[in-house]
C-alpha cells in the first residue's frame, strides 16, 4: 500500500457488504481527516451502522462480485449450483476481471482481516447504537475493565506480578475518577450498571472508551433516546475530545450535525451520495432528494 | 481374508434403521417444537419419554384387568389405545411443567441456563417418582404376559428369507414384527399430520410466528400464552405417543431408558436444525443410518481377521510387540452419532436446514 | 434511594439466613440420626467428609466456568473420568516408568501419574474448548454433554487400554485404584524407610493402618481443597476475574474495548478442566473401585445442583451447597433411615387398599428414590424463589479500588461525589419545574 498522508486518520475505500440478497453497502468510501469531527448522516437503513461495523471489523466485507441475484421464481439452491457450474466450465473471462476489493486503512495500518478486538487495540474505538454495559459491575469497575493490555489480565501475572498489578490498578482508578469528573457523573461512582438511566449509560459508554485513550472514536448515535439538555451536554463533551482524537459520528439530530461538524458524509441505500462542509451539504440537491423524496 | 467377513443382512438392517429413525422422529418432534418456540433445551424431554413408556404400560395393565384377553376390543386397546392415553397424559404433564415451573421462570426473566437446570430438576423428580411408583424394572403384572409382547401375532409381521447361506450374499431376509409395522405406519402418519399442522392450520402458523419472534407475534394479536400451552401439549403428547410405541417394541424397559435417549434426540434436533421439521426427518435418518452402519462396520473390524487384528499384525511386524491396536467395539455406535453432531456443528452451525444461528450473536 | 437499597439487602440476607436454617436443621437432624444409628461411626463420618471434599473441588471447577464466565459446561464428568482413569491406570496397571525403582518408586509413580492425569485433562479441555467457546450457550451445553459421553464411551469400550487386566480371564471393566491397598499395606513407606534408614515404623497390614490412610487422605484433601479455593478466589479478585465477570454480563462490549474474549474463555475452560481432573483423581482415591458407568451425565447434574443451591459465582456457596446436599444424600442412604422412613401403599394397606388394587399399583415410598425427588424439588424451588442461592455472589463494591488511593485523593474523590450528588439533585428539581422531558429511555 502507498503511504498515506499524515493528516488522514481513516480511509475506507469502496466497501461492499451484502446480506444474502440485500445490498447493504455498495462501494462506499470515506476519508476521515485527523482532529476533526466528521458526521455520517442518511435515512434509516442506508447502511451507516453497517459501514461502522465493517470499519471496526465486526463484520467482514463482501467481495463486490459475490452478489447472488436470485430470480424470484427460481429456487435458491439451483441458482447457486448453476452459477458454480458456469464459473467452472463457462470460460474464465468472468473470473479474470473481478473488480478490485475495497480496503480499510487506519493511519498506517490496514485493518482488513483483523478480529474486532484486534481492531480495537489499534486505537480506534467505537460505541454501539444500543447502550451496552455490564449490569452487575459498578460504574467504577465498568471503567476499570476497559484499559487495554492490563498486566492483571494475564493469567500467570495474577500470582507473580502482584506489585505491578496494584500500581496499575491505582493508576487506572485515578484515571477513571478523572474521567468520571470530566463527564460530570462522579455521583454514580458506586452504583451498579443496571441502576443507571439511559443518558447515564451513554455517558458511561463514552467514558469506557476514553479509558483507552483512542485516536479515532466511532460514535453510533450518541444522543439517541436522550433528552435535549443531556444531549447537548454529551455533545459538549464530544467537542472537548476533538483536541486529542478524531471523531466520526452517526447522528440523526440535524441541528447538532450541521452546527458542529467539520465535514459531512451523506449515505443513501449503501452509497455515499455527497460529502462536504455543512454549507455545501445543505444546498446539495441529491441529499434533499434522498431525505425527502424525488418530487420535493 | 474373506473368511473374516460376516455376510451382512442388508435388508434387515435397513428395515431396522427405518424403524429406529421413525421412532427418533416421533420422539424429537416435541423437543424441536419446544426448542424453537420457547428457546431453551428441555432436558426433561428424556423423562417425558420415560413417563410415556410407563403410563402406556400401566394403562395396558388396567385394561387387561377390565377387558378380558380374548375379547376383540382388546386388540384395539393394545394397538393404539395405550398410545393415545400416553399422548393425553404426557401432554398434560407438559402443560403442568409449563404452569408450575417454566412460566414462573419466564416471569423472573431467567437465563436459558436456569431453564435448562430447571428441566434437569424436573427430570430428576419424574425419573425417581416413576421408579418409586413402578419399581425400577417393571415386572409383569397380574393377568399379564411379558411386559410388551402382544398376546397375539398379527399376520402383518413379515418373516421372509430371500437367500440362505448364499456364498456371496449370505443370509438375506426381512424380519419385521407386527408392532414394527405399526411403528412405521404411525410414524408416517404422524409426520404427515404434523407437517400439515405446521404448514396449513392456523395454529401451526401461529406457532411458527411465535417461534420467530415472541413480541412480534404478541403485537400482531396472537395469544402467545395459549400458543405456548398448545405447544407444550402437542410437543409432550407426540413424545408420549412415540414413547408408547417404542416401549411396545422392547422386551424390557426401565426408568433410565428415556435418559439414554437424551443425547440421540438432541443430536437429531441440532443436526436437523432447530425449528426445522423437515431437517429433523433427514437428520433422524442420518443418525439412525450412521448408527447401524457403525454397528455393522465395527462388528466386521472386530471379527477375526478384521481391521483390529490387521493393525495389530502391522505393528507386530514393526515393533515385535503384541496388542498395539485399538478396539472397534460396536458399542461406539451411539458415540459416532455425537461425533457427527460435533463435526456438523463446527462446519455448519445452523444444522441441515435450520435458521437459528448457533454462534454467539455479534453486534 | 440508598436507604431502600440497604433495606432490601438486609432483607435478602435475612431471607437467605432463614432459608439456610430451614434447610440445614432438618438435614443435620437427619444426618445426626443416621450417624448415631451407625455401628462404625468414624467410617461413616470420614466417608461423608471425603465425598464432600471431592465434590467441592469438582463444584469449584464448575463454578469457575458457570459462575464466573457463564459457560454452561455439561460435560464436566468427562474430565472427572479422565482424571480418575489416567491416574489409576498409570499407577495401578501400567506402573510405568518409576514404579519399580526401589525406595521412592511407588510414591514417585503416584505423583507422576497424578501430574499426567491433570495435564492430560487440561489438554483435552483446551482441545474441546477452542472450537466450542464461540457457540451459543445452549449449543455449548449440548456439545459438552456429547463430548463427556464420547469420553465415557471410549473408556467403556476400549478394552485393550482402559480396562483393568484381571488375574484370570479377560480384562474387566471395573478399575480399582491400588493406592489405598498399598498404603494400608504400608508398602511404599516401609520400603522407603527400610531402604534409606534401615528401620520401619509400621509393622504390617492391620486395621489401624486403614484408619491412618483415611486420616491422611482427609488431611491431603483438605489441603488440596484449600489450595484450589485460594487459587479460584485469587482469580476472582484480580483484574482477570473482573474481566471474566464482564464477559459473563456482555461479551460484545468486552470485545469492543479490545479484549480477546475467546482467549479468556478457553483459558478458563482449560483451567477448570485441570481442576476437574484433580477432582477425578480424588474421586478415584476415595472410591477406590469404579467403572465407566459411574461417569454418566448425572454426576455433572449433581454438581449443578450443588452450585445452584449454594449460590453461583461464589466459592463459599459451592462448599455450602456441596456439604448440605452430600450430607442429605448420605444420611438418606443409611439402612436405619430407610427402615424407619418407609411407606407402603398397595392392596394390603388399610382403607385405600382396594383403590390401589384396582390401579394395579404396589407403591413403596422409599428414601432411595424419595431423596432425589426431594432434591429435585429443592432445586426448582431455589431456581424460582432464590436464584442467587444460599450464599449470593458478593456485591461488588469500590472499596477494593479506592484503597489504592492516598487518603487525600480518597477524601477529594468522596467530596466530589457528594458535591456532584447535591448538584444534580438541584439540577433535577430545577428541570422538573421547567420541562417534563427529563424522562430517560
Amino acid at each position: 500500500m502507498e503511504k498515506q498522508p499524515d493528516n488522514i486518520s481513516l480511509k475506507a475505500h469502496k466497501i461492499h457488504k451484502y446480506f444474502g440478497g440485500v445490498k447493504a453497502l455498495e462501494g462506499s468510501s470515506v476519508v476521515v481527516t485527523k482532529n476533526k469531527l466528521i458526521s455520517l448522516i442518511g435515512p434509516n437503513g442506508s447502511g451507516k451502522t453497517t459501514l461502522f461495523n465493517v470499519i471496526s471489523c465486526w463484520l467482514s466485507k463482501s467481495h463486490p462480485d459475490d452478489f447472488i441475484e436470485e430470480p424470484e421464481d427460481e429456487p435458491k439452491l439451483q441458482t447457486r449450483i448453476l452459477k458454480t457450474l458456469k464459473k467452472k466450465f463457462g470460460g474464465n473471462e468472468e473470473t479474470d476481471e473481478r473488480t478490485e476489493v475495497g480496503y480499510v486503512d487506519f493511519e498506517d495500518l490496514r485493518l482488513d482481516g483483523l478480529d474486532a478486538h484486534e481492531a480495537a487495540l489499534t486505537g480506534m474505538m467505537r460505541t454501539f447504537q444500543t447502550t451496552r454495559n455490564w449490569p452487575k459491575l459498578t460504574v467504577l469497575e465498568n471503567l476499570l475493565v476497559a484499559p487495554q493490555n492490563q498486566t492483571g489480565e494475564s493469567f500467570t501475572n495474577i500470582f507473580f506480578k502482584r506489585k505491578q498489578i496494584n500500581e496499575e490498578e491505582r493508576k487506572n482508578t485515578l484515571k477513571a475518577l478523572e474521567i468520571l469528573e470530566f463527564l460530570e457523573i462522579t455521583h454514580i461512582r458506586d452504583q451498579i450498571g443496571e441502576e443507571l438511566s439511559g443518558g447515564q449509560l451513554k455517558l458511561l459508554a463514552l467514558g469506557r472508551l476514553l479509558m483507552t485513550a483512542p485516536r479515532l472514536i466511532l460514535l453510533d448515535e450518541p444522543m439517541a433516546g436522550v433528552n435535549p439538555t443531556l444531549g447537548n451536554k454529551i455533545m459538549d463533551k464530544i467537542l472537548e475530545l476533538k483536541v486529542d482524537s478524531t471523531i466520526f459520528l452517526i447522528e440523526h439530530n440535524m441541528d447538532v450535525v450541521f452546527n458542529y461538524s467539520d465535514e459531512i458524509f451523506v449515505m443513501a441505500s449503501g452509497k455515499i451520495i455527497a460529502q462536504g462542509t455543512p454549507n455545501e451539504i445543505e444546498t446539495n440537491k441529491d441529499v434533499i432528494k434522498a431525505y425527502l423524496g424525488v418530487d420535493y | 481374508m474373506t473368511s473374516g467377513i460376516i455376510p451382512i443382512d442388508i435388508i434387515s438392517h435397513t428395515s431396522l434403521t427405518v424403524i429406529y429413525a421413525l421412532t427418533l422422529i416421533m420422539l424429537t418432534i416435541g423437543l424441536n417444537m419446544v426448542y424453537s418456540v420457547l428457546k431453551f433445551s428441555n432436558f426433561a424431554h428424556a423423562e417425558f419419554i420415560t413417563f410415556g413408556m410407563f403410563i402406556s404400560w400401566w394403562v395396558l395393565q388396567i385394561l387387561t384387568f377390565a377387558i378380558p384377553w380374548d375379547s376383540s376390543s382388546y386388540l384395539i386397546n393394545n394397538l393404539i389405545g395405550h398410545a393415545l392415553f400416553a399422548f393425553l397424559m404426557v401432554g398434560l404433564l407438559g402443560i403442568a411443567s409449563e404452569i408450575l415451573v417454566f412460566s414462573k421462570l419466564k416471569k423472573l426473566s431467567a437465563s436459558p441456563r436456569s431453564f435448562t437446570v430447571a428441566s434437569i430438576g424436573i427430570g430428576l423428580i419424574l425419573r425417581n417418582f416413576l421408579a418409586m411408583i413402578f419399581g425400577n424394572f417393571p415386572k409383569p403384572n397380574i393377568g399379564g404376559t411379558s411386559i410388551s409382547a402382544l398376546p397375539f401375532d398379527l399376520e402383518i409381521g413379515i418373516k421372509h428369507y430371500f437367500t440362505r447361506n448364499h456364498p456371496f450374499f449370505g443370509n438375506q431376509g426381512i424380519f419385521i414384527t407386527s408392532y414394527e409395522v405399526l411403528v412405521i405406519i404411525f410414524g408416517v402418519i404422524t409426520v404427515i399430520l404434523v407437517d400439515f399442522l405446521f404448514r396449513k392450520t392456523k395454529l401451526g402458523i401461529a406457532m411458527r410466528a411465535t417461534s420467530d419472534s415472541f413480541e412480534l407475534a404478541q403485537v400482531s394479536g396472537i395469544n402467545t400464552r395459549k400458543i405456548v400451552f398448545y405447544t407444550w401439549f402437542l410437543a409432550a403428547g407426540i413424545t408420549g405417543f412415540g414413547a408408547a410405541l417404542l416401549r411396545a417394541n422392547q422386551p424390557r424397559f426401565s426408568t433410565l431408558d428415556g435418559f439414554m435417549l437424551l443425547l440421540p434426540i438432541f443430536a437429531v434436533v441440532i443436526l436437523g436444525g432447530v425449528g426445522s421439521f423437515r431437517g429433523g426427518i433427514i437428520s433422524a435418518f442420518i443418525i439412525a443410518g450412521v448408527r447401524t452402519v457403525t454397528n455393522i462396520i465395527f462388528t466386521q473390524f472386530q471379527s477375526p481377521g478384521g481391521l483390529e487384528y490387521m493393525i495389530e499384525d502391522f505393528f507386530y511386524d514393526i515393533f515385535g510387540i503384541k496388542g498395539l491396536t485399538i478396539s472397534f467395539s460396536p458399542g461406539y455406535a451411539d458415540g459416532v452419532g455425537f461425533v457427527v453432531l460435533i463435526v456438523v456443528l463446527l462446519y455448519r452451525p445452523q444444522g441441515i436446514a435450520g435458521t437459528v444461528e448457533a454462534i454467539r450473536e455479534r453486534v | 434511594m440508598a436507604r431502600i437499597i440497604r433495606k432490601t439487602r438486609i432483607n435478602d440476607k435475612f431471607r437467605s439466613f432463614i432459608v439456610g436454617v430451614a434447610l440445614a436443621v432438618p438435614i443435620l437432624y437427619l444426618y445426626a440420626y443416621a450417624f448415631l444409628a451407625q455401628t462404625n461411626k468414624s467410617i461413616f463420618l470420614i466417608g461423608t467428609i471425603l465425598a464432600i471434599l471431592v465434590f467441592f473441588v469438582g463444584a469449584l471447577s464448575l463454578d469457575l466456568e458457570v459462575g464466573s464466565v457463564g459457560l454452561p459446561n455439561f460435560g464436566k464428568v468427562g474430565f472427572f473420568a479422565l482424571g480418575a482413569y489416567i491416574s489409576t491406570l498409570l499407577y495401578s496397571v501400567y506402573r510405568w516408568p518409576f514404579y519399580y525403582i526401589p525406595g521412592i518408586g511407588p510414591i514417585a509413580q503416584f505423583i507422576f501419574s497424578c501430574l499426567v492425569a491433570i495435564i492430560f485433562s487440561a489438554l483435552v479441555g483446551y482441545l474441546v474448548s477452542v472450537p466450542t467457546v464461540k457457540l451459543r450457550a445452549d449449543y455449548f451445553a449440548i456439545m459438552t454433554i456429547a463430548g463427556g459421553e464420547i469420553i465415557r464411551l471410549l473408556l467403556q469400550y476400549e478394552r485393550r487400554w482402559f480396562w483393568a487386566p484381571a488375574p484370570v480371564g479377560p480384562p474387566t471393566q471395573v478399575i480399582s485404584n491400588r493406592v489405598k491397598v498399598e498404603f494400608t499395606g504400608l508398602y511404599p513407606f516401609n520400603q522407603t524407610l527400610a531402604d534409606f534408614f534401615g528401620f520401619t515404623f509400621f509393622e504390617d497390614h492391620n486395621l489401624g493402618s486403614i484408619f491412618i490412610w483415611q486420616v491422611v487422605l482427609i488431611v491431603i484433601f483438605v489441603l488440596i481443597s484449600i489450595l484450589v479455593y485460594w487459587f479460584v478466589e485469587q482469580i476472582r479478585k484480580s483484574p482477570y476475574g473482573r474481566t471474566l465477570r464482564a464477559i459473563r454480563e456482555d461479551d460484545i462490549t468486552v470485545t469492543s474495548v479490545g479484549k480477546d474474549v475467546s482467549r479468556f474463555r478457553w483459558q478458563v475452560t482449560t483451567l477448570a478442566a485441570c481442576i476437574a481432573g484433580l477432582a477425578g483423581i480424588m474421586y478415584a482415591m476415595t472410591f477406590s473401585a469404579f467403572e465407566a458407568g459411574d461417569f454418566r451425565p448425572f454426576l455433572t447434574f449433581d454438581l449443578y445442583i450443588f452450585i445452584i443451591i449454594g449460590g453461583l459465582g461464589n466459592s463459599r456457596g459451592a462448599f455450602a451447597g456441596t456439604a448440605l446436599v452430600q450430607m442429605f444424600l448420605r444420611a438418606a442412604q443409611v439402612q436405619e433411615v430407610k427402615e424407619n422412613i418407609f411407606l407402603y401403599l398397595g392392596k394390603e394397606s388399610p382403607l385405600i387398599g382396594p383403590l390401589f388394587d384396582f390401579l394395579q399399583l404396589d407403591v413403596y415410598i422409599n428414601p432411595d428414590n424419595m431423596r432425589l425427588v426431594i432434591l429435585g424439588i429443592i432445586l426448582i424451588l431455589f431456581l424460582l424463589f432464590m436464584p442467587s442461592g444460599l450464599i449470593p455472589e458478593p456485591k461488588t463494591d469500590n472499596e477494593k479500588y479506592l484503597q489504592y488511593l492516598t487518603p487525600e485523593e480518597r477524601l477529594s474523590s468522596d467530596k466530589a461525589v457528594a458535591t456532584r450528588q447535591s448538584l444534580t439533585e438541584r439540577e433535577r428539581i430545577d428541570e422538573e419545574d421547567v420541562t417534563e422531558l427529563n424522562s430517560n429511555i
